[in-house]
């Protein structure tokens, strides 16, 4: 059973899960020490706060320099969603594309970094069509290529091998 | 198409059934989706909060006749009403406690409940019973074309479908599984297999959902990761792994109906006990004896109940079912009286 991080004695039995300075933690705590630190399930708010309490240290990092950006949109400040951890509207995710990806990239251990698309499922109609998801495939597939030669598993190789040529010509 | 209360809690998922129903209480499958050109809920300016409301509405009533969906504005809906479409799993605790224009819509067997102006401006879940991930991920995936045909999503070939917090965007997916892990619990095993989901890069919440309480034995588990991978290699991965809890889950039964009987059936019994002599119990307590009873119907101990009247008297007992059943409000040691009261006739129809 997990402990609760805060009296580290009661069973832990509100878990969040939250993203401050481009990391993202998880607070394990019992419910009368939640109550206590005042935390209510209506403001993810509170969160940041939360977590700043479980490591009151705040030394000067390298994203405490980082120049603040405006969604030109929404008016949402990137500080804005470092504090309340969310966004202001879908165009954030353009405004502040790089800094986004990397965050999203980090939540993601099996991910390798500059991989073409985050995004490998459904497509509402009307998208636009879009090549970087066949690529993204074919470099996910190279990927396991290389994993299989070097497993020496060459029956998956062969068929990976198959497989990426057959998606290279389309 | 405005909801009607009293309400009715039956809903399709509470029968029980479908695979691994001894462990797998119930299986959802939610899909975050937001409308393009509108700021999210989350955004501090609440104004595009009406404009959205009514843009979904608009989309669900002119779905075919047949899908029957009941609009429900949850502003307009009293403490007590918002508390019992928590209870039935309907809608989320943020959604039931919080301010401004919000609704819900939900299909005739309350199988499909769609929530809006949450943390997103949709978050479509499909609830069945057992351990049936892609049977819940096909209806709501076919409620979200529906609705996709008709309400343009905010969406980037890049980031997938964009979501108010980033660890929701991709496909927006998010499974759950409530599995019933008593036998793990008493075998003090259950702290592993909290780690090997960690591990697993699932996540265990509480009853109502994130951010709620664990009751009696019952864990809701998810997946943490929502994009990268498609739709169906999330919900597989899933699958495999809430499989292996449940085959540990079983083991861990057999051994104690093997080398631990007496125990295991004191437990049981006692359970039985106090609900059917108790004068006071809260809902924490109700619910964990609860648990103890359904460990007590699906090792056959129990023969006298089914899985089915377990979930019915879990979700009953709640405080808001428990005031509707009384028809008025009451308070914490009231409903204590009114619990015990309830759960004791129950039971002893049974005898
Ligand atoms: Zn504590
Ligand atoms: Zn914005």
């Amino acid at each position: 059973m997990l402990i609760c991080q805060i009296c580290k004695k009661k069973q832990a039995t509100i878990h969040l899960t939250d993203i401050h300075n481009n990391v993202k933690k998880e607070v394990h705590m019992c419910e009368g020490c939640a109550s206590e630190k005042g935390f209510s399930l209506q403001s993810a708010a509170d969160i940041p706060q939360l977590l700043g309490l479980a490591s009151k240290k705040k030394v000067a990092s390298p994203q405490a320099v980082e120049e603040d950006i405006v969604c030109p949109v929404c008016g949402q400040r990137w500080s804005d969603f470092n504090s309340r951890g969310r966004l202001g509207c879908p165009n954030d995710y353009q405004a502040f594309e790089p800094r986004l990806r990397k965050l999203v990239e980090s939540q993601l251990s099996s991910w390798h970094p500059g991989e073409v698309s985050l995004h490998s499922g459904k497509v509402p109609p009307g998208a636009p069509p879009d090549l970087s998801r066949q690529l993204t495939r074919i470099h996910n597939l190279e990927r396991e290529l290389r994993q299989a030669v070097e497993m020496e598993h060459f029956e998956e190789a062969a068929r990976l091998k198959s497989e990426i040529s057959r998606l290279k010509v389309v | 198409m405005d909801i009607s209360l009293p309400f009715d809690p039956a809903a399709a998922w509470l029968a029980g059934g479908g695979p691994d129903a001894a462990i797998a209480v119930t299986s959802r499958v939610r899909l975050a989706r937001n409308l393009a050109n509108h700021n999210f809920p989350t955004h501090p300016d609440q104004s595009d909060r009406s404009s959205v409301l009514s843009d979904v509405r608009n989309a669900f009533q002119s779905l075919p006749d047949g899908d029957g969906y009941t609009w429900c504005e949850i502003d307009r809906q009293s403490n007590l009403e918002r508390h019992l479409l928590l209870e039935s799993h309907l809608i989320s605790r943020e959604l039931a406690d919080g301010t401004g224009p919000r609704a819900l819509a939900f299909n005739p067997a309350k199988s499909i409940s769609v929530m809006v102006n949450e943390e997103d401006h949709l978050r479509m879940q499909a609830l069945c019973s057992g351990l049936r991930l892609k049977d819940a991920f096909a209806s709501v995936d076919q409620l979200d074309n529906a609705i996709a045909s008709r309400l343009a999503f905010a969406y980037s070939p890049l980031f997938g479908y964009l979501t108010s917090c980033p660890t929701n965007v991709g496909t927006g997916l998010r499974a759950s599984v409530m599995l019933h892990l008593p036998a793990l619990v008493m075998t003090s095993h259950i702290e592993k297999v909290f780690r090997a989901i960690y591990e697993m890069h699932m996540a265990v919440r509480g009853f109502y959902g994130e951010g709620t309480e664990a009751m009696g034995d019952f864990y809701q588990i998810s997946n943490q990761i929502t994009c990268g991978r498609s739709e169906n290699d999330i919900l597989a991965d899933m699958e495999a792994s809430i499989k292996a809890i449940i085959s540990y889950e079983n083991r861990a039964r057999e051994e104690l109906l093997e080398r631990e009987r007496p125990r295991l059936e004191d437990v049981i019994w006692r359970s039985w006990g106090i609900l059917e002599y108790a004068r006071q119990i809260t809902s924490e307590e109700a619910m964990r004896h609860l648990s103890n009873l359904r460990l007590g119907v699906v090792t056959k101990i129990l023969d006298s109940l089914t899985l089915e009247s377990i979930q019915r008297l879990l979700l009953l007992c709640q405080p808001a079912h428990l005031q509707q059943i009384e028809g008025h409000n009451l308070e914490s040691d009231e409903r204590d009286i009114a619990r015990a009261t309830f759960l004791r006739g129950s039971l002893s129809l049974t005898r």
